[in-house]
């Protein structure tokens, strides 16, 4: 009998979510903390998926199937928003958007 | 001798937590490519994951959404930008580094604590049993898709046409008027650190680079 | 079919205007080389967009009027309803995108910024918070969701040419982002354990609880929470908050201020105290009301110390409006389903009602505030305040007595939305939370030092010429559609200041009906099993 346990799968989702969150939190580089940010997306859809399959239920597929046509869409305005910024202060770092600090 | 679905799902994790450390790892953060690079990698791996789990639907956007169309948008970006290295300087040690590490960590320790608990009476089920039925084919999710999930397909229909729009509003190179009448520099608080350069609409050469090194 | 699309009516009237400003933009003449010849071809896209708004809250109204019982309005097989929640909720958006729309169009082009694409995306955001507002299940509250968020970012890094404006975009973007995957996370979690993504599922589920359902509830309900959290700039939080609101464009300001942060209250309260219903509430292992008032507590403390030491009016509000988030948390622990609140006769109508008040009065302040945008410049700093009330009568007195009206002064709604707010948390579980009452009191006190504070600026003599514009005069916005947004504003505010029993009234019927989900939970079933009978 072959089997993966359930936990295996969602620990293995937790440790990608930490990763992504652990990414948004240390790098500064803006294209680095959006693919962090892909990262944490693809840690749901994997937890949605594991519980799909071990309980039957095609609801998480369906699920799955919007966060990454949401992932897509955040991509795509998130990037145009570094090109935005980039174009104003040449720089790809959350520290030199210090303007607005004070 | 474990069996090999197993042996292929730890393949695969492992694949998939050195892809995303890698992408994270400070030296590979000279160069955003390589932190494509390395998320591209990771992506594959899950894709697999997701077939162990009969998600066949998914398993290939994964591979043509995610690996293809959203990274390639990330490459896409990351050559327009055109980054020398003198751009790419960051902070090798800082506090905040080691607490957001801390805090991922602990935010791990905290999932894992409730998922091992949660899962510890889990009858682990055979995947490969033709008995559990597979139910990630795309008709299955194409008739929830379309029956009773219709009105959220409807919403992601407005969601994309809101990205495309918000990009376009953003990405777009040159604004086809003539800019707003200047303002009068440092008449405001906003205005007040701005050089007067970067008020140009693409003033990519008329300002100096920012000064990265000079936090902590 | 023809029912459930009936239903939603509101929703769509805006999107439809929102689709038809973008389309029909293109066909207006070109945008010239100059600045006049770009100032009045689209100016026309605000009163546009602002009648459809409030063609949908007239809509709204009507359905809450006319509308079925409220048992059978979930529509699309349980994924969106139009309960009177809901209804309350999407009006007050409707109104936050009319003023909005209206106050903008002189703003844009004195700020060069004049696009249409600008109105469409507003009135985008408006359907995604209506929508987010009418969901049922988190697979579309989080999508609509995405569709106001994705919409505000590219709004608040709307003035492209300005550094601080780009910037607060991309920072909002990233903490929205993470509490976007953070709020997924906690879906995900829900979803583990009822296998749909319905509220009704959800606690049909809980209803039966196998083993391990606890801890996945627990999970997601703290996860989903702490999403909402960000939403709303909670405290530990809260730092994007003041740089977004300082750097968009001022009716961007007011619109996300009030509309933003009513429809993250309200999901909230769909959400979490939706899925508690009954027998869920037993089985959260998290306190979620100490812990909300607790974070509560904190939070209207910092935003109102960091308030106290802003100059500019505009950063000023930015701060304020985390302290509002701060007595709206606490007021959302009388919402809770658990809580008991004996003998009394508005249950949970504090939320909806202080945030129809802080909605009005914070719409009324940024819509003043906008008239005071001159040439791609904010006038919004202390000493450009002084004497206002001279200069600009109407956006003086606008400003001022929206001030009053959020630092809670009798004759106001503010007044009456805290004195709601405060008796009914003083009833829940005995006086439970007395000294978090006693801290609400006394932050109401230093907030109305920084609130009078402006008032007075704005009735001082001026010295001296320091406030003029480029040319010596005086130069604010002076338009219709601002005059009007203003004078509609501050007239809500005194009038429903002064018979608030209505509005309370209505606000209570709307909290009703989070409560009454039980009651729906057996239509639903019946629904579900029609549906699948047909399949």
């Amino acid at each position: 009998m072959t089997v993966i346990p359930l936990g295996h799968f969602l620990l293995l989702a937790a440790m990608l979510f930490g990763i992504g969150l652990a990414g948004v939190l240390t790098r500064r580089n803006v294209l680095v903390l959006l693919m962090s940010i892909e990262l944490m997306l693809n840690a749901v859809n994997l937890t949605l998926l594991a519980f799909a399959r071990y309980r039957g239920w095609t609801d998480g597929h369906v699920f799955a199937f919007f966060v990454i046509a949401v992932a897509a869409a955040e991509a795509a305005v998130g990037l145009a928003m570094v090109l935005a910024v980039f174009r104003l202060k040449r720089t790809v770092f959350v520290d030199d958007l210090r303007l607005l600090k004070r | 001798m474990p069996p090999p679905e197993l042996i292929l799902f730890y393949v695969l994790a492992t694949g998939t937590l050195v892809a995303a450390a890698v992408m994270l790892l400070p030296s590979t953060g000279r160069n955003p490519i390589h932190s494509a690079i390395a998320l591209i990698a990771a992506f594959f791996c899950l894709a697999g994951l997701y077939a162990q789990l009969s998600a066949h639907l998914l398993t290939a956007l994964q591979i043509i959404v995610y690996a293809g169309a959203i990274m390639v948008l990330f490459t896409f970006v990351i050559m327009l930008l055109n980054l020398t290295p003198a751009d790419m300087r960051e902070p090798r040690f800082a506090w905040w580094k080691v607490a957001g590490g801390v805090l991922g960590l602990f935010v791990f320790g905290k999932l894992a604590t409730v998922i091992t608990l949660a899962t510890g009476g889990e009858q682990p089920i055979n995947l490969a049993d033709p008995m559990n039925t597979p139910l990630g084919s795309v008709r299955d999710v194409g008739r929830m898709m379309y029956t009773t999930n219709l009105v959220a397909f409807e919403l992601a229909s407005v969601l994309l046409l809101v990205a495309a729009v918000g990009a376009v509003v953003l990405a777009k190179k040159k604004l086809d008027y003539v800019d707003a009448p200047e303002p009068s520099p440092a008449r405001t608080h906003l205005h007040r650190n701005v050089p007067a350069g970067t008020v140009l609409p693409h003033g990519a050469d008329a300002d100096p680079p920012a000064s990265h090194g000079a936090h902590h | 079919m023809l029912h459930d699309l009936a239903l939603l009516t509101p929703l769509f009237v805006v999107l439809l205007a929102a689709l038809f400003t973008l389309v029909a933009d293109p066909f207006l003449p070109a945008h010239g080389t100059s600045l006049p010849a770009l100032s009045t071809s689209r100016r026309f896209w605000g009163p546009f967009n602002a009648a459809a708004c409030l063609g949908a809250l007239a809509v709204a109204a009507l359905l809450w009027k006319t509308g079925p019982h409220e048992m059978r309005t979930v529509a699309f097989a349980l994924h969106i309803s139009a309960s009177k929640l809901s209804l309350f909720f999407v009006a007050l958006v409707c109104l936050c995108g009319a003023v909005a729309h209206l106050t903008s169009p002189r703003y844009l082009e004195e700020q060069g910024m004049a696009y249409g694409e600008y109105y469409a995306l507003v009135s985008f955001a408006v359907f995604g918070m209506g929508a987010m507002v009418s969901a049922e299940s988190l697979l579309t509250m989080f999508l609509s969701l995405e569709i106001m968020s994705l919409s505000v970012y590219v709004l608040v890094a709307f003035k492209r040419s300005s550094a601080a404006s780009v910037e607060a975009g991309m920072k909002y973007f990233i903490v929205g982002s993470v509490a976007s995957a953070v709020f997924l996370y906690g879906a995900a979690f829900l979803f583990g354990l009822s296998g749909g993504t319905t509220f009704v599922e959800i606690q049909r589920a809980l209803q039966n609880p196998r083993p391990g359902d606890d801890l996945w509830l627990s999970l997601g309900v703290t996860l989903v929470a702490a999403a909402f959290l960000v939403k709303v700039a909670a405290v530990p939080f809260h730092m994007w908050a003041p740089d977004a609101y300082e750097g968009a464009p001022t009716p961007i300001t007011g619109f996300m201020s009030a509309g933003v942060k009513a429809v993250a209250f309200a999901a909230f309260l769909k959400v979490v105290y939706g899925a508690l219903q009954g027998p869920g509430a037993a089985l959260l292992h998290v306190p979620l009301p100490k812990v909300l008032a607790t974070t509560a507590v904190i939070t209207m403390t910092v935003g109102n110390l960091f308030a106290l030491t802003q100059l500019s009016a505009k950063r000023m509000l930015a701060y304020s409006a985390v302290a509002h988030a701060g007595y709206l948390l606490l007021g959302m622990v009388a919402a809770s389903p658990d809580a008991t609140l004996s003998g009394f006769l508005t249950p949970g109508a504090a939320v909806p009602f202080y945030l129809l008040g802080y909605a009005l009065a914070s719409l009324a302040a940024f819509a003043a505030l906008t008239a005071l945008g001159h040439a791609g410049e904010e006038l919004t700093g202390p000493t450009q305040l002084l004497g206002l009330g001279r200069r600009h009568p109407l956006a003086g007195a606008v400003l001022a007595l929206s001030m009053i009206s959020l630092a809670g002064v009798p004759p106001t709604l503010g007044f009456f939305g805290k004195l709601v707010l405060i008796r009914e948390v003083l009833a829940v579980d005995g006086g439970a939370y007395l000294p978090h009452i006693v801290i609400l009191v006394l932050n109401s006190v230093v907030s109305a030092y920084y609130y009078l504070r402006i008032t007075v600026h704005i009735y001082m003599r001026p010295e001296g010429k320091r406030t003029d514009g480029k040319n010596g005069e005086h130069v604010y916005i002076r338009e219709t559609g601002l005059t009007w947004a203003m004078g509609a504003t501050a007239a809500a505010i005194l009038v429903l200041g002064a018979l608030p029993e209505r509005a309370i009234g209505v606000a209570t019927r709307s909290a009703a009906s989070v409560r009454t989900r039980a009651a729906t939970l057996h239509v639903a079933n019946q629904a579900q099993a029609r549906l699948a009978h047909r399949k």
